[in-house]
């Protein structure tokens, strides 16, 4: 049941981890949060939210890299194929691979952890939105990582796969940062679908009981569409 | 419905577009038996094999495997299937070991079991000593020992292998040719080749496809015997007495003179034994014979339009 999700999620965590690109990936994602640390703490402040809040866009994109290889490069590389004739149902299938891409991302962000104990050896921040923030940043990329994986089980290009779910998320961000200068429904429900909206609970050392059902829901839309798309594949 | 039969394909069609890849094909393969299935390229064969293996869902029709109904129970026809597919591509950072013990995970071999289960498949398919090895570094040959493991690591009633030997060199093809062979004297084997010469020595039977329908399931001595024999005699005598001769000879439909070539054409009654005695004994000198039809290739090419 439950071992079989397991089982895929653990290879693909070592897939990503153990190769070149998952380590550049990891590796830049840790180079950026450290600019961003630096950029946040020229404010003379040991508040983190400044540095929390870019960190959400960046996990959007690495979030993006990693689910590429769900689907679109095993693809690729062929070995799919086996991994569908496989016995085990499609749920299954879905939950091993977001676990896998998830889990991965869940590894990229501990090393960012690294981040706020520096500032804690020089000052003494609020250690509540630290919580809060990763907090948010686990539930904000399950549900990235969601997007991203239908994305990648839609196509067999790496690069389609990459821009794709990329283009998805940021439209979505931005979408929201747009709707500031709308008016009516559409300023509302661009507002409401947009992560931007649901971040800011968090950043703030507050956790939304509504922003935390949309980034789950968010992550079972995912599962639903890649389900769907498996099912047109076959 | 064929009682008998391990897997069953009833009336199965799949499009991909406006295009009919496979058009109601209907077969079926029993325990014990190695069903060849031939085609040009693009003929339906990998189709076919995709949906048997639950890959592609037919649009219409019925497939069974094990009695099992793959449209009520897909995740139990699967179980009962192992599948080397054509492109068939492991994990290249994992070791062969640690690939075929996932793959043991996923068909939910028990633990106490897998380890047995992963050294046997490894055994059977000519990989002993390469457990450690990454399955990156390994050579094509070995690599497509690595797909068969895989197929038969959890021991299935019905294997399904698309070009198994494609890429491999003439050792490693007689290798895999023999473990197929023995593979198939207990279990059911579809098996999918270009190589005519393989096919005929393992299969008994086959299906033949052309332009996604099946233009014949029969067996290879029946479709063999229906094309008939042609023979080729190089005599040292006359070669217009050696044709009157030989036009008399049981099975011999017809008899023509080329230079010093006799070429000689008949029914699957026609023997080169026969045709070489009544040669000899009318005091005719046999330089050459050889047999220039009769075979799977003529049968094959005389089926296939496209």
């Amino acid at each position: 049941m439950l071992a079989q999700a397991l089982a895929i999620a653990r290879r693909d965590i070592r897939s990503i981890w153990l190769s070149a690109f998952g380590v550049g990936c990891g590796a830049g994602f840790l180079a950026l949060s450290g600019v961003l640390l630096v950029v946040d703490l020229r404010a003379d402040q040991a508040r983190l939210d400044g540095w929390f809040s870019p960190l959400f866009v960046i996990e959007a994109l690495l979030a993006s890299l990693f689910s590429v290889r769900s689907f679109a490069e095993e693809e690729r590389t062929g070995s799919l194929e086996i991994l569908m004739t496989m016995p085990l149902g499609p749920w299954r299938l879905v939950a091993g691979k977001i676990l896998g891409a998830g889990g991965a991302l869940v590894i990229a962000l501990a090393t960012t952890v690294v981040c706020p104990l520096m500032v804690a050896l020089v000052a003494n921040p609020d250690p509540g939105p630290i919580l809060t923030g990763y907090t948010g940043l686990v539930l904000a990329g399950l549900a990235f990582v969601s997007v991203g994986v239908v994305v990648s089980a839609a196509t067999d290009s790496f690069l389609v796969a990459a821009t794709g779910s990329s283009a998805v998320l940021l439209a979505l961000w931005f979408g929201g940062v747009l709707a500031g200068g709308l008016s009516g429904r559409l300023r509302t429900v661009l507002t409401y679908l947009s992560p931007s909206s649901h971040v800011t609970g968090f950043l703030r050392g507050t956790l939304s009981l509504e922003d935390a059902v949309y980034f789950l829901s968010l992550a079972l839309l995912g599962v639903l569409g890649t389900r769907l798309v498996l099912e047109a594949r076959r | 419905m064929d009682g008998g039969a391990e897997v069953e394909l009833v009336g199965v069609t799949r499009r991909f577009g406006a295009r009919t890849a496979v058009d109601e094909v209907s077969l079926s393969a029993y325990p014990g038996e190695v069903l060849g299935l031939l085609g040009p390229n693009g003929a339906g064969k990998t189709t076919t094999m995709r949906m048997l293996v639950g890959n592609l869902r037919p649009h219409s029709g019925l497939i069974r495997v094990g009695g099992v109904d793959a449209a009520v129970d897909p995740v139990g026809v699967r179980r009962q299937i192992g599948y080397l597919p054509e492109t068939s591509s492991a994990y290249p950072e994992m070791t062969v070991r640690s690939f075929l013990e996932y793959c043991a995970r996923l068909r939910r071999l028990p633990r106490t079991t897998r380890g047995a289960a992963v050294s046997r498949a490894m055994r059977d398919a000519g990989l002993q000593g390469h457990g450690p090895m990454r399955i990156g570094a390994l050579s094509r040959g070995y690599r497509q020992r690595v797909g068969l493991a895989q197929a038969l690591v959890h021991d299935p009633a019905v294997l399904v292998l698309d070009e198994p030997t494609a890429g491999l060199d003439p050792r490693q093809r007689v290798e895999v040719r023999d473990l197929v062979a023995r593979i198939g004297r207990t279990r059911t084997v579809l098996l999918s080749s270009h190589l005519l010469s393989e096919v005929t020595d393992l299969c008994r039977r086959v299906a033949v496809l052309d332009n996604g329908r099946l233009v014949a399931l029969e067996e290879v001595a029946v479709l063999t015997a229906r094309v008939g024999s042609r023979l080729e005699l190089r005599v040292s005598g006359s070669a217009q007495r050696a044709a009157e001769v030989v036009a008399g000879v049981a099975g011999v439909d017809a008899v023509e003179v080329r230079g010093q070539v006799v070429v000689v054409t008949g029914t699957a009654r026609l023997t080169t034994a026969a045709v070489a005695a009544a040669v000899v004994s009318a005091g005719i000198g046999l330089e050459e014979m050889r047999t220039t039809g009769g075979s799977l290739e003529a049968a094959y090419l005389r089926l296939v339009k496209h």
